[in-house]
């Protein structure tokens, strides 16, 4: 019996092997990299967010089409640094030419990317600024960062926040999780394009999640029965919100706006439960990374920073966003298009 | 070959090697190292980069942190517990380096022994509730957890602090003889926990409270201080393991999410421990470790998609413990 069950025991790691090995993975031979094409390697936070799956399919897609080696991975969740670095560390094994990582924290990135820049391979920063001066100290080279400006997004939604109410008003803030960058910068930017005009009359932290949005928005709104709106630092946070605003009876009367653009904001606008979303392009981000990369490896120049465009979803654009999804719907002014066309 | 049990209506044995690798007890017990070989086997026929020294190097660093968490699981496994507050324990102790270290100006050395302190505390404490008042150790510790992780966020107000220090990036990437500072590092604490379970009066007092409780305190073993200083040990090195943490990503992060804690107890498991205690196995343990990080390794090399890695590490995990079912069964 027992010597039965061990046969079946090895027969299945057996098959289990030979499964493994007719996945016929695509493997990279370290060390070969081409003059005048780059290889490369993305790593950001996770991919269970759609704003990271979208900057990873727009890295892949622009791969494709100038025909390069693209390698992006990621880590287990938003806060995986440990997660993340194991995967930068075996990509810089693989000696890839550039190397574009969204970093977790200010600093997680530096450390596995260290090797890789000491043997002169090109660093790119997406998304989410690292920070230098700790780079610096320790001899990474960062040659560009990629991301939007995230105090602009904040103006944006600012102005847009102030045209939906229509003039003077109290209005509530959801921030995101204390101490990250981006969502500093975007309330910073809302407070700025509306002093004077919007009243911030309460703010919450709710960590970028949907339910803490919801808590927080509902405590907010039974103490401040004239707010007229509120900016949420991500959508997720928006979306928490608009639920509270609709749970208290109060649609049309208080308009909520968010930024990031992920779908289910775009269909909340679409269906009117949400002001609007300053949309930013992770997919552009990921597309620029690799065009940065090919620009790199023709020798050429590349700015030290980056900006990917954002832009205003509301009810007047958001059919034809939804339609373009995760492209933009906007021109934006791409430094990199020229570089790149001198190549032939 | 000795012949002398063969009869007629008996199968005729075969040598003793041969009859010991049909029982599935020696799998089980060596599902960690065989599952290792297998992945080694597999990923070197698929990746020309897996069997590289650069590469193995980077696999050992990389599991290193999970190695001493693994090693500090396994001591309260043996005594029949379970820590599940190591996941919050790693990153408090992350930040006490930047706290200490980063914010309050104090040199790296103190710093890093303050971390050790702090989660040797934490153990500490749970072992104490645990053993003292007999409160089960998986809601002792699951509770610990949400405790330290709010301690953590608290000392360093909810944002990551940078810790920069060319010492910490020294050992993250550097080497001695030839081997990194991280796989030293767990080697030494291998060998340390190897020789404390199997060769002194405490490990086998800890066997013994693990494997039967009432017998072990009637053998005069003082079981509560065993039990205590299993949690305590566990505690410290997840405090060593912070230290390696932050110098792998250079920040203290409050808000730092890992699978490590699953990895951890996944490892013991696969090393052939029983989560019933009084048995133990460091190098089961740390092939288990191995494996789960040459998983992942291997997944990354071949770019086989991020979703498909947790579904293969829990196939492997619940494959041993299904060959663990017949642990002891065979005679």
């Amino acid at each position: 019996m027992n010597a039965h069950l061990s046969r079946m025991v090895a027969a299945a790691l057996l098959l289990l092997a030979a499964s493994t090995a007719a996945l016929g993975c695509a493997d990279r031979d370290a060390g070969g990299t081409e003059p005048g094409k780059a290889s490369v390697a993305v790593a950001t936070r996770n991919f269970n967010n759609p704003y990271w799956a979208a900057l990873r399919d727009g890295a892949v897609a622009e791969g494709e089409r100038l025909g390069l080696e693209v390698n992006v991975q990621a880590g287990a969740s938003e806060t995986d640094a440990a997660g993340e670095n194991q995967k930068i560390s075996t990509q810089v094994i693989q000696d890839y030419s550039c190397y574009a990582a969204v970093p977790v924290n200010a600093t997680n990135i530096i450390t596995p990317l260290l090797p890789a820049s000491r043997d002169g391979k090109a660093i790119i920063n997406l998304d989410t600024q690292i920070d230098l001066a700790a780079a610096d100290e320790s001899g990474l080279g960062v040659t560009s960062f990629i991301g939007s400006d995230n105090v602009q997004a904040g103006e944006i939604a600012g102005k847009g926040l102030l045209e939906a109410i229509g003039g003077p008003g109290e209005v509530l803030i959801l921030k995101g999780i204390p101490g990250e960058q981006n969502g500093i910068n975007r309330i910073k930017g809302f407070t700025e394009a509306t002093r004077g005009k919007l009243e911030i009359v309460g703010s919450q932290v709710a960590n970028y999640e949907q339910s803490e949005g919801l808590n927080a928005a509902e405590a907010l709104l039974k103490a401040n029965p004239n707010v007229k709106g509120v900016f949420a630092a991500n959508d997720t946070m928006a979306l928490g919100a608009a639920q509270a605003v609709r749970n208290a009876d109060l649609s049309g009367e208080v308009k909520v706006i968010g930024v990031d653009g992920i779908e289910q904001a775009l269909e909340a606008v679409k269906s009117g439960k949400l002001e609007g979303t300053v949309t930013q392009y992770p997919y552009v981000e990921g597309q620029l990374a690799v065009q940065a990369c090919q620009a790199l490896a023709l020798g050429k120049k590349i700015p030290r920073r980056i900006v990917s465009p954002v832009a205003l979803i509301d009810k007047s654009n958001v059919d034809r966003q939804i339609k373009a999804f995760p492209k933009p719907i906007i021109d934006y002014k791409n430094p990199l298009t020229r570089l790149l066309k001198g190549e032939s | 070959m000795s012949s002398t049990a063969a009869t007629t209506d008996r199968p005729r044995r075969d040598n003793p090697t041969i009859e010991r690798l049909k029982s599935l007890e020696f799998w089980s017990e060596q599902a960690a190292i065989i599952g290792l070989l297998i992945a080694v086997v597999v990923f070197s026929i698929l990746s020309s980069t897996f069997l590289t020294g650069a590469n193995i190097s980077d696999l050992l660093v990389s599991a290193a942190i999970l190695v001493l968490l693994a090693i500090g699981q396994q001591f309260v496994v043996a005594v029949a517990g379970i820590d599940l507050s190591l996941g919050a324990t790693l990153p408090l102790g992350a930040c006490v380096i930047g706290l200490t270290v980063a914010t309050h100006g104090w040199s790296l050395g103190p710093g890093m022994a303050a971390a050790v302190v702090v989660c040797t505390a934490v153990g500490i404490v749970n072992g104490t509730i645990i053993a003292k008042v007999d409160v089960s150790d998986f809601i002792v510790t699951l509770g610990t957890f949400g405790v330290v992780n709010g301690l953590a966020l608290i000392s360093v107000d909810g944002t990551s602090v940078a810790v920069n220090s060319t010492f910490l990036q020294d050992l993250a990437l550097n080497s001695f003889l030839g081997i990194r500072w991280f796989v030293w590092i767990g080697l030494v604490v291998a060998v340390v926990a190897h020789l404390a379970i199997f060769r002194t009066r405490f490990g086998l007092g800890l066997l013994a409270t693990g494997g039967d409780r009432a017998a072990a305190r009637s053998m005069g073993i003082r079981v509560d201080r065993r039990r205590i200083a299993a949690y305590a040990i566990s505690g410290a090195l997840a405090g060593l393991a912070a230290i390696l943490l932050v110098a792998r990503t250079g920040s203290a992060d409050p808000a730092l999410q890992t699978n490590l804690l699953l990895s951890s107890i996944a490892a013991v498991v696969l090393g052939g421990s029983s989560l019933f205690g009084g048995k133990a196995s460091i190098v089961g343990t740390i092939a288990g470790a191995l494996l789960l990080t040459a998983l992942i390794n291997g997944f990354t090399l071949l770019e086989i998609s991020e979703y498909y890695q947790p579904i293969a590490v829990g196939l492997v995990v619940i494959s041993a413990a299904v060959l663990s079912r017949f642990q002891g069964r065979t005679g």
